[in-house]
């Protein structure tokens, strides 16, 4: 198990259950509206992949892949930003550091 | 220099001794929107609480069965009770401290959008004989089939001396071209006994529409005291309305109503009306004894934009030139701010008949080659140039930005409509809009939000607008952008000036808030206001946003107002325009909030209701906010 993945995928998780109750919640200001699904889908992929590369990851140490996925958790965390939701975009840029320090730093732990 | 003046004019001059109510649309008969509630103050409101919030039960997004509603009814604080009319035409008496129902009236009004696509409502109004008993106080409630219902004030009884029952048709005075119901959607205006009635219609659709009418009914009775005609008698079966749908201002001493008279039929060809019609598109005033028509000043000639008159006047004393000066302040959708002696309607600043552009007019019109422009104060918009195309909107349309500028014709604020294309800039729907100003009564600063919005109008000859709008199933308006103006040889397109992303072609701000001094016409302030969203996405706090709806002003030196698109209620500093404090709320909060003092402590309130023209996002929301105890 890659353990920074999993806390990024932590992150993740919270980011997407911020981001179901302001889609959902009345008088949330963003409830029901694209920008609200847009950040569920990006926080849902985010947690995904961060699960999956804490425990059964496909992709190998494909640098394209992971590069990706990281640049997918930022821009899910500047959409929140942008819809003014603070918890879900520091969740994501958390999620996002995570990320990066498992590629910079659990890869190299993996392969020594 | 300019924080100095307003700082010592809003804490240094005397209080007025004033009630501390709401009593009307606008606050006060004079529409200043002034509050002398002293308790707000910049320094203190950022603590501000949510002291009770209610949700009516009145409101429809248009899924359903019924029509979506639009709610704009600021709340009148009077005789110890709050009271509001909703988009259902119900009335409702809440207790200012806690919110709770006191008492509903249900006027059992249809609920069809007779004459507006929404439901609307836009408040009641309150009339007292300053006695004691049944109806000597007495809540009047509009409705769209052009209804006025009367209820005691504390009871919400019907007062059966008014009229037939309580209940006044004001549709049997609908005698000339009666295409539609002369709907009740603001309140009256009243002056001591004088119930001072106008109306809204269904603009865009016909030529020939019932003719602008005023009326008074006596507040008792509901007899019909007078009524004013806005159209000359011989011309008023082919065009129409010239009406009054928004709110007046009044001055009890002196017996004065002052009223904005709206544009004429057809909205945007005149063919039909090329005489004189002097009253409309005008600030005019009115003796609510007799009726007379004291004086009249027209602020568009031949009115081809549908530039209505669309906001009380305020009224308020001057000092101009070391000499005290009875003036009025009224704000238009063409973003000038007509500043004129009361008394007279002479205008305080200068005036001036400028040459406006004829070029792409219809050869079926007459436009009239000049129109007033005032020298002072500066206007909310910009009426010689668009704004700049916005580079991020014309990239991602791959130039179909810049290429419009090519398409449509744009010499001005009064550039014909046209068969190629207009820009019209300020929009229909402002500059200003139906909120208007809050007046400092002691200071004489005027406080206005104004949006910079560009719209594009196409005129269609009639068979091919038949043609379009059979295929595209598009008749009627809506999101299509289609109109008919049946009667006449033109159909239109109206529609903002986007990209095909649904982004706004133009630079920010979208929407601002300034202050005037109107003792010398000089703008002290212009901030951005209020945050654009779309998509569920805020824009940076610089681009500002659309407004509808007004502020309210308060001694301390505090406005409140709601009136921006991201459903976001406000506290500005009166003497910067800085923002002190939001809330947010369930839609955006588009009617002039309430500030009024209830056993000794001060209230502000919000009617928090949507409205179409910024997002479809609809409420039925009441919010009301105090210090901490």
């Amino acid at each position: 198990m890659r353990s920074l993945a999993l806390f990024s995928a932590v992150c993740a998780a919270f980011a997407l259950a911020c981001g179901l109750y302001v889609a959902f919640a009345p008088d949330t200001g963003v409830t029901g509206t694209p920008g609200a699904w847009l950040v569920v889908a990006g926080a849902a992929a985010c947690t995904l992949v961060a699960l999956l590369r804490a425990f059964r990851w496909p992709g190998g140490d494909n640098a394209l892949l992971l590069a990706l996925c990281g640049i997918g958790m930022a821009l899910t965390a500047i959409a929140a930003w942008f819809l003014m939701q603070p918890a879900i975009y520091v969740a994501l840029a958390y999620a996002f550091v995570l990320w990066i320090a498992e590629i910079a730093i659990g890869g190299r732990e993996v392969r020594a | 220099m300019i924080r100095l003046l307003l700082t010592t004019a809003l804490s240094a001059a005397p209080a007025l001794a004033a009630a501390q109510d709401w009593t009307t649309f606008n606050g006060d008969p004079e529409a200043t929107k002034y509050s002398p509630a002293e308790q707000f103050t910049p320094e203190n409101v950022e603590t501000l609480e949510r002291v009770w919030e209610v949700r009516t039960g009145d409101v429809s997004d248009g899924s359903g069965d019924l029509p979506q509603s639009v709610w704009s009814a600021t709340p009148i604080y009077a005789g110890g009770l709050l009271y509001f009319g909703t988009p259902f035409y119900r009335i409702l008496a809440l207790d200012p401290a806690t919110g709770e129902e006191v008492w509903s009236y249900d006027s059992q009004s249809t609920l069809e959008a007779l004459t507006q696509p929404a439901l609307k409502n836009r408040g009641v109004s309150y009339w007292t004989s300053g006695e004691e008993g049944v109806c000597e106080s007495r809540i009047f409630l509009g409705t769209m089939d052009a209804h006025l219902h009367v209820v005691d004030a504390e009871t919400g009884e019907l007062c059966e001396e008014f009229s037939d029952g309580g209940i006044l048709d004001v549709n049997q005075w609908n005698t000339t071209n009666d295409r539609w119901p002369l709907s009740l959607l603001q309140p009256p205006t009243i002056v001591n006994d004088h119930v001072v009635i106008g109306w809204a219609g269904m603009d865009w659709t016909y030529s020939e529409a019932p003719p602008g009418t005023l009326f008074s009914v006596n507040a008792r009775t509901g007899e019909l005291e007078w009524e004013v005609n806005f159209i000359p008698d011989e011309i008023r079966e082919q065009t129409g309305t010239a009406n009054i749908w928004a709110s007046m201002a009044a001055d009890p001493e002196t017996d004065m109503v002052y009223v904005p008279v709206s544009s004429p039929s057809p909205n945007y060809w005149g063919g039909n009306r090329t005489e004189d019609i002097p009253l409309a598109t005008s600030v005019t005033a009115i003796d609510a004894g007799s009726g007379e028509i004291v004086w009249s000043r027209q602020l568009v000639h031949h009115d081809v934009w549908d530039y209505d008159t669309n906001a009380a006047p305020a009224l308020m004393d001057l000092t101009v030139d070391g000499e005290t000066v009875p003036a009025l302040v009224q704000t238009t959708k063409q973003g000038m701010l007509y500043v004129l002696n009361r008394e007279t309607g002479e205008p305080i600043f200068g005036w001036e008949e400028r040459e406006v552009p004829l070029e792409g007019a219809v050869a079926d019109d007459a436009l009239s080659p000049t129109q007033p422009f005032v020298s002072a104060p500066p206007p909310t918009n910009d009426l010689e140039n668009m704004p700049g195309v916005s580079r991020l909107a014309d990239v991602l349309s791959g130039g179909q930005c810049s290429r419009d500028l090519d398409t449509y014709l744009y010499e001005g604020v009064f550039t014909p409509p046209s068969e190629q294309g207009t820009f019209l800039y300020p929009s229909t729907v402002g500059g200003m809009q139906w909120g208007g100003p809050a007046v400092d009564p002691r200071s004489g600063i005027a406080y206005v939000n104004s949006s910079s919005i560009v719209d594009v109008l196409t005129l269609i000859p009639r068979e091919e607008y038949e043609r379009i709008t059979s295929e595209n199933d598009n008749f009627g308006g809506g999101e299509s952008g289609y109109y008919p103006q049946e009667g006449s040889p033109w159909g239109f397109r109206l529609n903002r000036w986007f990209n095909w992303a649904g982004m706004p072609c133009w630079e920010g701000p979208y929407g601002t808030f300034s202050a005037y001094d109107l003792n010398t016409g000089e703008r002290l302030y212009e901030v951005p206001f209020g945050v654009t969203q779309k998509w569920g996405f805020y824009m940076p706090d610089d681009w500002g946003s659309p407004t509808i709806g007004g502020p309210a002003l308060t001694a301390g030196g505090v406005i409140f107002i709601g009136a921006s698109m991201d459903a976001r209620v406000r506290a500005l500093d009166a003497a910067t325009g800085r923002e002190i404090w939001n809330d947010l709320v369930a839609a955006p909060a588009v009617a002039t909030p309430a500030v009024f003092t209830h056993e000794g402590r001060d209230y502000v309130v919000f009617t928090v209701g949507g409205n179409s023209i910024l997002k479809p996002q609809v409420a039925d929301q009441i919010v009301a906010y105090a210090l901490p105890d």
